[in-house]
């Protein structure tokens, strides 16, 4: 079998985190076909970087991670000062620059891109997840010829550092998890010659109990949904300020559920609650009840909460700025968007009044994800790729 | 049944059209989108003076661009000039936003504690 090792800055089974979750879905799933390692740092928490995991290596549901230290932790207040030097315009912004960024950005590793460098020939490809961080940017300079990126990139200003241009630009082969970051991308880098797919992942559903699904009919009505970590970088603070407003011109008795971590204030609302972090059968027994699950965020590699959603037939309402969220519901046909309130308001009474054509979204939008993200396809296009580049 | 997302956005919009809605203004700042605004605005501010041409004709275009230069140069660096001062005015409008938010919170905080003692001495 061929080894392959997957790079990300943590990884875990406590670690919350889009890409860190993908990296380890993806690990799990392709070690029937290759032979699997994990690189990764001891880090715990994004902030800071401070190492936690006290094992250099460890066996987590049968995929072998080798942890390796960061020198130093990451102090947050000094690199908000450094990236708002570097993102000034009238910085004359250099190479220099950006890799003293890259290095204050962490985690800062040495030694996991020594080990990539010593152990190049002992992996036949070293798959590097997110472009952004000091693991990715460092590491795959030393295994251009034997690299895979998988950027989940967006449109944000660190993309046009120079410093990422090699990344970009000399790798083997790219993974885009949506269409449009491939567009994106290619526009950005001029890379389309870079060998490539586009696959995301599959989605897992836990089976909800009757009793489950009853329960939260009775006990909440009619509902929309909010799934995933409250925060104002999530527009959270945007679908508060909209739903107070729905309310105050329409009288129903709809309410805004939300389940996930709250790291901003909550409006004290009655049709407005707050669940808090659930388990994964309450938060799918949840979805599957909704209107519609609702996504404010303008930022979204992916969403698998879309994606959650359109599994259990529950259609959706997204932030039309987002250009991933809204090719979701256009190649589903099981979502609206909206890019101003009265388009937000419209979505949603359009939903309430319309109960066939959400049922109808709803069928659509379990197709969508039947066809594009199931596991034995993401695993077979990933296959593809991964042996190509490693064929040559 | 046929479901088009499209056609169903363009029947909302139409509705809004209708319902004189579109003439209201967006109130209200938007955080996430002021972010997002001011990202693009550091990222595109420069406007390059020299741009390759690119296509047929290279050398040709090349040459009008050289001819042109007394009349664009200027005009492109006064506008250079106004973009950078624009932008250092939003990037010091994001550290006060910043500051402003960090103030709110505490305040917040302390509102939410007095409002507990307060709650808990009543039931005393």
């Amino acid at each position: 079998m061929k080894r392959i090792a997957l790079i990300n800055q943590r990884y875990g089974l406590e670690v919350v985190g889009g890409s860190e979750f993908y990296t380890r879905l993806i690990a799990e799933h392709l070690k029937e076909k290759f032979e699997v390692e994990i690189l990764t740092t001891k880090a715990m928490d994004y902030v800071s970087w401070e190492n936690k995991y006290p094992a250099d290596v460890e066996e987590i549901n049968g995929i072998t991670v080798r942890r390796f230290e960061n020198d130093k932790q990451r102090n947050s207040q000094q690199f908000g000062e450094i990236t708002q030097e570097i993102l000034n315009p009238q910085f004359k912004r250099t190479i220099k620059d950006e890799s003293e960024w890259i290095d204050a950005q962490g985690p800062f590793c040495p030694k996991i891109v020594e080990y990539i460098k010593e152990n190049k020939d002992n992996y036949d490809l070293f798959i590097f997840v997110t472009y952004l961080y000091y693991t990715t940017c460092r590491g795959i300079r030393e295994v251009f010829d034997k690299s895979v990126l998988i950027p989940t990139a967006h449109d944000e200003p660190y993309i046009y550092f120079d410093i990422y241009k090699d990344v970009f630009k000399k790798c083997k082969a790219i993974v885009f998890l949506t269409d449009e970051e491939k567009e994106f991308v290619n526009k950005t880098f001029q890379n389309e010659e870079i060998r490539n797919c586009v696959t995301a992942v599959g989605i897992d559903m836990p089976a909800v109990s009757l009793e489950d699904k009853e329960a939260f009919k009775n006990k909440y009505g009619n509902y929309i949904i909010y799934v995933g970590r409250i925060d104002v970088s999530k527009g959270c603070d945007d679908l508060f300020k909209y739903f107070v407003k729905y309310k105050e011109r329409n009288k129903n008795d709809l309410k805004l559920l939300l389940m996930g971590k709250a790291v901003m204030d909550i409006p004290k609302h009655e049709d407005i609650i707050n669940l808090g972090f659930v388990s994964e059968e309450d938060k799918f027994a949840g979805v599957l009840n909704a209107s519609a699950l609702i996504l404010p965020s303008h930022f979204e590699s992916l969403s698998i909460s879309v994606l959650e959603a359109f599994q259990v037939e529950t259609p959706v309402i997204v932030n039309g700025k987002c250009e991933v969220l809204k090719g979701h519901c256009r190649k589903s046909n099981a979502g609206l968007y909206y890019e101003n309130y009265y388009e937000f308001e419209g979505a949603l009474n359009y939903m309430l009044e319309h109960e066939d054509v959400r049922s109808e979204m709803g069928r659509l939008g379990r197709e969508y994800v039947d066809t594009y993200y199931r596991w034995d396809i993401v695993v077979d296009k990933l296959t593809n790729l991964f042996n190509s580049a490693i064929e040559g | 049944m046929e479901v088009n997302i499209e056609k169903i956005m363009d029947e909302i919009r139409e509705n809004i059209v209708k319902n004189g809605l579109d003439k209201e203004e967006e109130q209200g700042f938007s955080k996430e989108e002021y972010l997002k605004n001011a990202g693009i605005i550091n990222n595109s501010w420069n406007i390059p003076e020299h741009v390759e041409p690119t296509g047929k004709g290279k050398v040709l275009k090349r040459g009008l661009g050289k001819l042109l230069n007394f009349a664009i140069l200027p005009r492109v660096r006064k506008q250079n000039e106004m973009n950078v001062a624009l932008v250092r005015t939003i990037n010091q409008l994001t550290a006060y936003i910043g500051e402003q938010d960090e103030a709110i919170r505490k305040l917040n905080q302390r509102i939410d504690k007095l409002e507990k003692e307060l709650k808990d001495s009543k039931k005393e």
